[in-house]
């Protein structure tokens, strides 16, 4: 049965190109955005991206990532996708794992649409066989029908858009992490593609969503997670978590 | 004469196994041991996924000479152009036959490109794949696989010219040449705990890369690919104290002249054995620090 369990999860980031001496430090504390900028004498610049996070999420759950920009909604997707490994605390994930955080990741411009389908299915762990039997569905899709042997260099940027989308919602997965980036290409390809996508979402066991938009955050998710500054501020049903973030949109207004 | 050279050898060889001995026990006693089960992990995932990081190797190459109507028969001509511009001055210099130089020079260049390639292009090889291992759940093994995989095929398409020139030159085809694969596989297994040190250590230090550049430049002149070191010289002892003289040679001798050395294999495997000893713990204590030096 897939779930995660994050066990007071952080994660404190080395910066390596960072100036030592600034000013920015004060004034970040007072705003929303980012994690907290750590600067000690004598050791390393870094910044606490992920603070004490505790999560526990089962087979069905669909959870919002709410925040402001760096509250660590992406940083919270890599590390649940095992890019990076917390600086402390422990993280179990039992289940497939695949994250769709850059849409045209994995893509070789110089290569035809056909062969990146291929390589773009190896590299989201599909066995040759398996991308060969999903090559048509895929084609099919992407409505691109000879371009599929141009090479995607040619493409326009819609053209482009349509292919990788294609390739990952083809995917199959129990956990699935999505990063921000639906509302793609022409009017009628949004209309099909919001489809596949919920598919492919109600097809997951698991799905972890980092997103601004409440409205879509509502229509896709179940619970939800309040960010702020690597913190979890609040952790539970979606009209809550919804209602909460806006008291504390409202609040901040107020000063 | 043999017998400083010998205690050298075992001096060399104690103070090693001493450095690593010290250095595997202090690793293990500092961390829990989920850190060398994920290195494993890392390891194997790479061993299993061998059609993806073949797939991606010949991207590579297909894309290095994308559009050229040689392709990668490239690589192959420039050693030859450099080989046949070379051979005459250089065998007349040297005093050598036309025939042993130039055998000699094109097997010590593409052996000499391919370890020298693998462990270079390491130190740059996750920086580059950065976008790969944010999307995908890649492991960096399989990354230093594939430069492995691009670099085997160029040497492939080298050693087809290679054989042409033998086969051109009439040097004698030997039962040693079955030893070549075996040669190669060594040779391959020393460039990847060479890689995987320096795909840790390149990323962290980006100066790295630049140093191990100009110092493999002068590793090159030193190493008997240019000239051939005459038997119990100066110059011998040079080459035998010399790994990557070793590490050539496994493969080299046993094509050019039939013979099969000792030596070389003693030394190669201990080269392989100490190396990852070293490079294996030392990825797995670095392993998930990676991912912030990118």
């Amino acid at each position: 049965m897939p779930n995660i369990k994050l066990d007071n999860v952080s994660l404190d980031f080395p910066v390596y190109d960072a100036e030592s001496r600034s000013l920015t430090t004060s004034v970040t504390k007072l705003m929303p955005i980012g994690g907290t900028i750590r600067r000690r004498n004598g050791k390393r610049t870094s910044i606490l991206a992920l603070d004490n996070i505790s999560l526990s999420l089962e087979e069905g759950d669909r959870v919002a990532l709410l925040g402001h920009n760096g509250a660590g909604k992406t940083t919270l997707l890599k590390l649940l996708s095992g890019f990076y490994e917390p600086t402390s605390g422990r993280i179990n994930c039992n289940g497939k794992v695949s994250a769709l955080l850059e849409l045209m990741s994995g893509m070789d411009l110089n290569m035809s649409g056909q062969e990146n389908i291929i390589l773009c299915g190896m590299l989201h762990g599909l066995d040759k066989k398996e991308i060969i039997r999903r090559r048509d569905d895929i084609a099919e899709f992407s409505e691109l029908g000879d371009y599929l042997t141009m090479p995607v260099r040619l493409y326009s940027s819609g053209m482009m858009l349509r292919l990788a989308f294609s390739i990952c919602t083809s995917i199959d997965c129990e956990i699935l992490l999505l990063d921000e980036w639906v509302g793609t290409g022409d009017q009628a390809f949004i209309q099909k593609a919001h489809e596949r996508l919920s598919d492919l979402i109600f097809r997951s066991a698991i799905l972890v969503f980092a997103t601004h938009d409440r409205t879509v955050a509502k229509r896709l998710c179940n619970k939800a997670v309040f960010l702020e500054h690597g913190k979890a501020l609040m952790y539970g049903d979606i009209d809550d978590v919804l209602a909460y973030s806006e008291q504390v949109y409202l609040d901040s207004l107020k000063g | 004469m043999f017998a400083t050279k010998q205690s050298l050898h075992i001096l060399q060889a104690a103070s090693t196994i001493f450095i690593v001995a010290l250095y595997s026990i202090n690793t293990i006693m500092r961390r829990d041991p989920h850190y060398i089960l994920d290195a494993f992990g890392d390891i194997s995932l790479a061993l299993k996924s061998r059609s993806l990081w073949m797939a991606l190797g010949w991207n590579d190459v297909r894309s290095r000479y994308h559009r050229s109507k040689l392709g990668a028969f490239w690589a192959s001509l420039s050693i030859l152009i450099f080989v046949s511009a070379l051979g005459p001055i250089y065998s007349n210099l040297l005093g050598i036959s036309l025939r042993e130089y130039t055998t000699h020079l094109m097997l010590g260049l593409m052996l000499w490109g391919y370890i020298s390639s693998i462990v270079l292009e390491s130190g740059r090889e996750y920086i580059n794949s950065t976008n790969y291992l944010v999307s995908f759940r890649l492991s960096y093994f399989t990354l230093l696989m594939r430069v492995v995989w691009r670099n085997l095929v160029v040497f492939l398409y080298q050693l087809i010219v290679f054989i042409a020139l033998a086969l051109i030159l009439q040097l004698p085809i030997t039962v040693s040449w079955i030893i070549a694969p075996f040669a190669l596989l060594a040779i391959t297994m020393v460039a990847l705990w060479m890689a995987l040190l320096m795909s840790v250590f390149a990323t962290r230090f980006r100066d790295l890369s630049e140093l191990m550049n100009n110092l493999l430049r002068l590793v090159f002149f030193v190493t008997p690919i240019m000239w051939i070191p005459s038997p119990n010289t100066q110059l011998s002892l040079v080459a035998d104290l010399n790994p990557f003289y070793h590490l050539i040679e496994v493969f080299r001798a046993p094509v050019l002249t039939g013979d099969i050395n000792l030596q070389n294999w003693i030394v190669v495997s201990a080269l392989l054995f100490v190396g990852w000893l070293i490079a294996f713990p030392v990825f797995a204590t670095f392993r998930s620090r990676i991912a912030f030096w990118l």
